[in-house]
């Protein structure tokens, strides 16, 4: 191998290692492990979850600009009571009750319905999204609800009274929830924490995009010139 | 360094005594007032809040936990269990029932009624704490009293129904209380989570009379004070996530003062109160400059 060709060679090895990790850094974040979690947490109980008993936890996205794109979120649960059916999952904007104080923060309009299945047993149970786009530093609900009414029995969310830590870019929790039997009319509690995690990946600031773009351009640039002409 | 009371906490450096042996209604009336030539009349002087906590107290060092040198030594009340002063900010939300960390409530499910007044209907409020005392001076002389708001509520909770609120009210005879614990703006603002505040972007949450406020970190992510506001670390080491101050143009920052003048040989009715709003929840405090003894 010709000198030109190994330096050729080791300019590429270098910059495929930078735009790995450039890809890493910007597109990897969070993605694998959950943004934010309190599912580890020891449960206070649960609450049922049916037509007439919604349940909306609200939560903080973390402090990335350019915000994120939703993958995922996971339910803790505890084995449904009799035998409930439809149960949806779904993100809300937040909003106030009122104009002007006082009011307390409630669901605002449904952004997206997550996809999985009725978490009857149980344990950790996953629902899928889209990719919807989440703000930074705003503040989403969780909404839970189903099908069937508590007539029938219900799924049962685990709560905790235990301190939620951040997660990816100080992603929280809200330290409440709302609740509702119709899920038009909402009241509001600061008493616990139902148990969720939330995985979502960051989008790339823009400065970082152009820095990604300089590295692509820097490698195609590097190998028109290091290229060794065919014989 | 001022012992007072059993030493409980060292980070803090806040100090509040148990109510099975620590100071009387009337001793903490007396601390507030040494000093001023101005007397606590006999036996006057009485403490409301459920006996099953420990809402109010007395603190030494309160300037080595980073407190306007004015509040180094003084009396605390609070709407749940004072002792939370002495932890370090290490909790979002403290205070109130059922979570972790959190101190006992007062169990009173209403509210103080002069407080109630100010903040107006629509709002439940719970767990007063509430000294009152009667004093009496032999010379027309202005009475003074140094204090800091602190809340649990800062910053995420601004905005909606939290709005804790303190007053230190006076009256003589049947007359109506007047609140003199007011902020020194145009408007004499009450003192409260509402009307005091950095702000909070993370529900579009404007500032209320920032200079007034002290952010003390609120160890939550949402911590998202409006950035003008916000401080990277506690600048008081106790638990509340911000507080009431006044910054002059020059020299240390300074408590608010509560003042009014009072006539000779008149006997005034004094109550000091404080209130959560909204729910019991997280605590709020109001600590008072009193010459607490040094043993």
């Amino acid at each position: 191998m010709s000198l030109t060709n190994m330096k050729s060679r080791n300019l590429f090895f270098i910059r495929s290692i930078l735009m790995v990790s450039l890809h890493w850094t910007v597109l990897g974040r969070s993605q694998g492990f959950p943004s934010f979690s309190d599912l580890a947490l020891t449960p206070s109980g649960s609450t049922l979850v049916s037509s007439d008993s919604w349940i909306g936890q609200f939560f903080f996205t973390g402090t990335n600009t350019a915000g994120y794109l939703l993958n995922s979120i996971q339910l803790r649960m505890e084995n449904q009571t009799g035998n409930p059916a439809g149960f949806t999952l779904s993100i809300y904007s937040s909003t106030f009750s009122a104009p002007t104080p006082p009011r307390v923060i409630q669901p605002g309009v449904n952004l997206e319905t997550l996809s999985g299945a009725n978490p009857s047993a149980a344990g950790v149970h996953s629902f899928s999204s889209t990719g919807l786009f989440l703000s930074n530093r705003t503040a989403y609900y969780l909404v839970a609800t189903a099908s069937t009414s508590s007539s029938t029995g219900g799924f049962l969310w685990d709560h905790t009274n235990e301190q939620p830590t951040a997660g990816l870019d100080r992603m929280a929790t809200g330290t409440g929830y709302s609740y509702s039997i119709d899920g038009v009319s909402w009241e509001f509690s600061r008493q616990h924490y139902y148990q969720f995690a939330i995985n979502v990946t960051a989008v790339p600031e823009p400065s970082l995009l152009a820095l990604f773009g300089l590295g692509a351009l820097g490698l195609v640039v590097g190998r028109v010139r290091y290229a060794v002409p065919k014989t | 360094m001022c012992r007072v009371e059993a030493q409980i906490a060292s980070l803090s450096n806040l100090v509040q005594p148990s109510l099975d042996n620590g100071p009387s209604a009337q001793q903490l009336a007396e601390w507030i007032m040494a000093g001023s030539g101005i007397s606590v009349v006999a036996n006057s002087a009485a403490f409301s809040a459920d006996t099953k906590v420990r809402a109010r107290g007395s603190y030494g060092n309160g300037a080595a936990a980073g407190l306007p040198s004015e509040l180094d030594r003084g009396v605390i009340l609070s709407t749940g269990d004072a002792k939370i002063a002495e932890q370090d900010n290490e909790s979002p939300g403290t205070g109130g029932t059922g979570r972790s960390g959190a101190g006992t409530d007062n169990q009173i499910s209403d509210g103080d009624s002069d407080l109630d007044a100010i903040i107006g209907i629509g709002v439940d409020t719970f767990d007063p704490a509430v000294l009152t005392f009667d004093i009496r001076s032999t010379d027309t002389t202005t009475l003074s009293f140094k204090y800091m708001f602190a809340s649990e509520e800062y910053p995420e909770w601004l905005g909606q129904k939290f709005n804790d609120l303190c007053g230190i009210f006076i009256h003589t005879g049947n007359n109506t209380p007047v609140d003199i614990a007011r902020l020194p703006n145009v408007a004499q603002s009450p003192v409260g989570v509402d009307y005091v505040s950095g702000g909070f972007d993370g529900m579009n949450v404007p500032a209320i009379n920032p200079e007034y406020y002290q952010d003390n970190h609120d160890p939550s992510p949402q911590n998202s004070s409006l950035p003008a506001y916000a401080v990277p670390t506690p600048v008081y080491n106790f638990q509340y996530d911000g507080a009431t101050i006044v910054r002059p143009n020059s020299g240390p920052n300074v408590p608010l003062t509560a003042q009014t003048t009072i006539a000779v040989n008149t006997t005034y009715h004094v109550k000091i109160a404080i209130e959560d709003a909204g729910d019991e929840i997280l605590d709020s405090v109001i600590l008072i400059k009193a010459q607490v003894p040094c043993p």
